[in-house]
């Protein structure tokens, strides 16, 4: 090797450039190549040649830094990213509408695949990385790319059937969305053919999405009606691992299906759809259900009767947390998603005749009021854009009806039409101006609308009629809540949203819990809340510190309750195992349990701390002794009890429940003492108050009812909540009720004036549980969205 | 230099074409991996980021046909980041009144400060910026060099193994391959520049 001099730097710079002599820049490399100041020398000159890279404050930034593996990397195939990019850039072009989410759900793992195999380029950098959600044909291919897995099903004894759940033998799979596989069975008990919808396993393995999906589907079975598919049982496959939906088998087509060969259709036949789908909308909403997710691929025809029978009842709900991100980003097709679901914030009754607009819209004219190639495009479109009304696009179509699908694709809630009968009556008269039609097809319509008047069986409503009536819709709250939620999203991009007004309280947030927290109880000291959980097991917490002290499992499936005694270290707890059990809560040995034999949803404490009450899913209501274990007293009443509870001065055990009923008992005799009627629904919760003889009770619909205990009248109702009430609770002098509720707020309601103080928001779903700490004015929420919130509210004691 | 700049140049004005899907997935293919980048350099995991850049997507998708930024104050990247910095702003009140930390509150003062400022936060969203343009001037700087040449760099620059290595598996001399490093280093500097002035113009 020889040693020669260091070239000079302007020879280094041309070696760089490529405009150093071949016979010079040989010995030069050779030269570099052992000299390692020459080396540093060259990679400045290379990358500081002119003044650039400005931007990273004149620094010279070393290439390793800009293009290194470890700095330009894309994240991680198994990051959250790959998803949002997914569900912002998802085609919504040519879909098989409910892939889409399927898509989103796979990708990740088509993601991994491709940049663990590709080039070095495209590990360093974006450049070649064309988001995989961009090709409008990924979607199918993914799910023609994965076969078909049924590892739930045993083998069935006769060959024609692929396989058997339950009693159930199953003939073929139906089709596949992204929320689980639908399949076609006989039900050998009572000998007919039944679909049956299993949940994804995916989402199965996620216990909050299958208790949903469970309840949902619970909910769903209330609904009967011509024009939605019937629910004929939900169940779970022995081990629990495998949630599933048994329904009326319908023979026929999904309109999405139906579009696809006719495209638009003859104006009579689309009103005739939307007119059944709002009647079978009415018949859910009358049940305070809401669909969230009508499309084409969710409204069957059958076959023969041509009849609209609307399926996948608030099911969209069901995956919720799973499709939702922290911030309420929205998945799935947006193509008839109304602007309020489109900005995350809750859908309620409006939102379904919003996308009942939609889907008419894309029966009258063939086209998707609001098709775009991207997700965001479609939403963007949603929140901006109104669609040319389809009498301008085709003048066959009838001004009522086209008028009517305008109005239902209100951006404003309010002004849409005032309810899914009302729709559907004024479709009625539209499809009677075309002509007598079968009195099989008109349907039943829920609650019809007292304002609206039909001027002879076949006439139309006049145009000033529905205006009127519209704008009847237009008082009230909703407009507000409206308002509200369009400034937020149209403000600029710095505004934060801030969906509810009024005083902000600070909470500390406990998050993490392994699925829905159904109780919390704060300890003695307040310092410390302890946590009743979905998966059985029970969490303490230190609230300052947000740390878990300690976990344990006590329960067999969900633990319902969770309450400390109100003098000893124990601390009881109920599950839907039936057991109710008692714990030291320093060493958490169990001292003491029973079996009620059925879920206990609530227990609590005498007010002297010798006995126990329970209320069970069989309508038994059980007292015990404590330090005996002994068993007291117990009635049963019919339906299930959801909460029970023991009056401050020890003498009245009260219980509520399914049959809508509150009861009173002697707590020494369990005979009955009051009777109070007036709840339209099941009832979850009941509280004595610490004084005095109050009893609130809250549940299925937004009324809050105080009771006089001695009276057994209704004191008053307190109005206001957004949606059904899961837990009330008094504050320490009885001034107060905090009430929970299922719309992810909490409130605080003045007794004596009957107003709403305050209104704490932050869950992101459902509040099921609160609890307070009178000491130290704190209150502690918990719910679905699997977190506990402690509130101070020392700040609203003026 | 084959590929993009009327794409480039022009992205903004399709992007406000909402049915411009190509835009999109162009936008989310430069700026995505940057702003999570940028966002997990503020310490966020990942869950945490990739909401954060969904919820920055969402705002752009649904203001970019309003926006009238102003050229002189450094154009759609500047806008970029103000709403990015104001995404981690709430992001990280939000979380300190759930109860603070230490970096929490660094972060929130450095969050609060003038978007134009010098800062490590703008610092951070320069040079993740040149990191994705160093990404998108690869692609072409790679097209137009000799194989061996660009083997030389990628080995030594972006999988950062030695150039001893390098020499070996492609049978050169040590100084060759500092040699072919440093002129693909200079090239996509030049590509670089480029890409900055462009993006300048928009």
């Amino acid at each position: 090797m020889t040693v020669s001099a260091c070239p000079t730097k302007t020879q280094l710079k041309a070696l760089v450039g490529g405009s150093l002599p071949e016979a010079e820049a040989s010995g030069a490399t050779e030269h570099i190549g052992g000299c390692t100041r020459c080396q540093s020398v060259l990679e400045s000159v290379a990358i500081s040649g002119t003044a650039i890279l400005e931007g990273a404050g004149s620094k010279d930034v070393p290439i390793e830094d800009l293009v290194g593996q470890a700095v330009g990397a894309l994240p991680p195939s198994d990051s959250a990213y790959w998803k949002a990019v997914a569900a912002v850039s998802g085609s919504v072009h040519g879909q098989d509408t409910p892939n889409v989410d399927a898509s989103v759900t796979h990708l990740p793992a088509s993601e991994g695949g491709e940049s663990n195999t590709s080039g070095p380029s495209s590990s360093a950098g974006p450049s070649d990385q064309s988001p995989a959600a961009s090709d409008p044909d990924l979607t199918p291919t993914i799910e023609a790319a994965t076969p078909v897995a049924l590892p739930f099903l045993k083998k069935s004894d006769d060959p024609a059937y692929i396989g058997r759940l339950h009693h159930f033998e199953v003939s073929r799979v139906i089709g596949r969305g992204g929320m689980g596989i639908v399949l076609e069975a006989f039900d050998t008990h009572l000998q007919r053919n039944v679909a049956i919808k299993v949940l994804n396993p995916e989402y199965a393995k996620n216990d909050v999405a299958r208790q949903r999906f469970c309840r949902e589907g619970r909910a769903a079975a209330a609904i009967s009606h011509e024009h939605v598919v019937a629910m004929h049982q939900v169940a779970r496959e022995d081990q629990g691992e495998v949630a599933f939906l048994v329904m009326q088998y319908i023979e026929g087509v999904t309109l999405e299906k139906r579009l696809q060969e006719e495209k638009p259709m003859p104006p009579s036949e689309a009103a005739r759809i939307a007119m059944q789908i709002a009647a079978g909308l009415s018949a859910a909403h009358g049940r305070d259900m809401v669909h969230r997710d009508i499309k084409p691929a969710n409204i069957l025809i059958e076959s023969g009767t041509e009849r609209v029978k609307l399926t996948d009842f608030g099911l969209a709900r069901a995956t919720d947390d799973v499709r939702l991100t922290k911030t309420g980003m929205v998945t799935g097709t947006p193509l008839y998603m109304s602007p309020e679901q489109a900005t995350g914030a809750t859908a309620d009754e409006k939102s379904d005749l919003f996308s009942l607009g939609a889907v008419l819209y894309e029966m009258l004219t063939g086209v998707s009021p609001f098709e775009a190639p991207s997700i965001v495009g479609v939403m963007k479109r949603i929140m901006d854009e109104t669609p040319t009304p389809p009498v301008k696009l085709d003048s066959k179509i009838p001004l009522p009806l086209s008028e009517l699908t305008m109005a239902l694709m209100d951006k404003n809630p309010a002004r849409r039409p005032e309810s899914a009968a009302f729709v559907a009556e004024t479709l009625a008269e539209i499809v009677t101006s075309y002509g007598p039609i079968s009195p099989l097809q008109v349907p039943a319509v829920a609650n019809t609308s007292k304002k609206l008047r039909r001027s002879g069986s076949h006439r139309l409503v006049s145009r000033n009629t529905l205006r009127a009536a519209w704008a009847a819709g237009l008082i009230g709250i909703a407009s507000l809540s409206a308002a509200v939620i369009f400034l937020a999203t149209r403000g600029e991009p710095a505004a934060v949203a801030q969906v509810d007004a009024g005083p902000v309280f600070p909470s500390t947030v406990l998050a993490g819990n392994p699925g829905t927290v159904w109780a919390v109880d704060f300890d003695p000291s307040g310092e410390k809340v302890v946590a009743a959980i979905e998966d059985g097991s029970v969490r303490l917490w230190d609230v300052k510190q947000q740390k878990v002290l300690r976990s344990f499992d006590a329960h067999r499936g969900i633990v319902w309750m969770i309450q400390y005694h109100p003098t000893k270290d124990i601390v009881a707890t109920s599950g839907n195992d039936g057991m109710v059990k008692i714990w030291d809560s320093e060493s958490l040995e169990l001292l003491q349990e029973w079996d009620a034999h059925s879920a206990v949803r609530k227990i609590a404490f005498s007010p002297d701390g010798r006995r126990i009450v329970a209320g069970d899913h069989d309508g038994v209501i059980h007292t015990w002794d404590i330090d005996s274990g002994r068993p007291l007293a117990s009635v049963t009443q019919p339906g299930s009890i959801y909460s029970v509870d023991w009056s401050p001065d020890g003498r009245l055990i009260a219980s509520v429940g399914s049959d809508k009923i509150v009861r009173i008992w002697d707590a020494e005799t369990l005979e009955t003492r009051q009777t109070l009627l007036g709840h339209e629904g099941p009832i979850y919760h009941v509280k004595f108050a610490p004084t005095g003889t109050q009893l609130a009770t809250v549940g299925w619909g937004k009324t809050i009812h105080i009771w006089d205990t001695a009276t057994g009248l209704e004191d008053r109702q307190l109005v206001g909540s957004s949606g059904d009430n899961w837990s009330v609770a008094f504050c320490g002098d009885g001034t107060h009720a905090v009430v929970a509720s299922q719309d992810g707020k909490c409130r605080i309601w003045d007794l004596a004036s009957g107003e709403l103080v305050t209104t704490l928001s932050g869950h992101e779903s459902s509040v099921h549980n609160v609890s307070l700490e009178p000491v130290t004015h704190q209150i502690a929420t918990s719910g679905r969205d699997g977190t506990i919130r402690v509130w101070d509210l020392s700040g609203l004691k003026e | 230099m084959s590929e993009s700049p009327v794409t480039r140049a022009t992205l903004l004005l399709r992007l406000r074409d909402a049915n411009d899907h190509e835009a999109w997935s162009d936008f989310l293919r430069d700026y995505g991996p940057m702003l999570y980048r940028f966002v997990r350099s503020r310490g966020l995991q990942d869950a945490d980021a990739a909401d954060i850049v969904q919820d920055v997507f969402r705002r752009v998708g649904s203001a970019i046909g309003r926006l009238e930024y102003d050229k002189e104050k450094g154009g759609f990247r500047s806008w970029l980041f103000t709403i990015t910095r104001n995404r981690l702003y709430t992001y990280f009140e939000k979380r300190k009144k759930a109860g603070p930390s230490g970096n929490d509150t660094a972060q929130l003062e450095l969050l609060s400060q003038a978007a134009d400022d010098r800062n490590e936060l703008s610092e951070q969203w320069e040079l993740e910026h040149l990191r994705s343009l160093a990404a998108i001037a690869m692609k072409t700087v790679e097209e137009n060099s000799d194989p061996k040449t660009w083997s030389a760099f990628r080995i030594t620059a972006v999988e950062g193994r030695s150039a001893a290595e390098a020499a070996k598996e492609l049978s050169m001399s040590t100084g060759a391959i500092y040699v072919a490093k440093s002129r693909v280093t200079a090239r996509l500097r030049a590509e670089i520049q480029r890409l900055e002035q462009e993006e300048e113009t928009q």
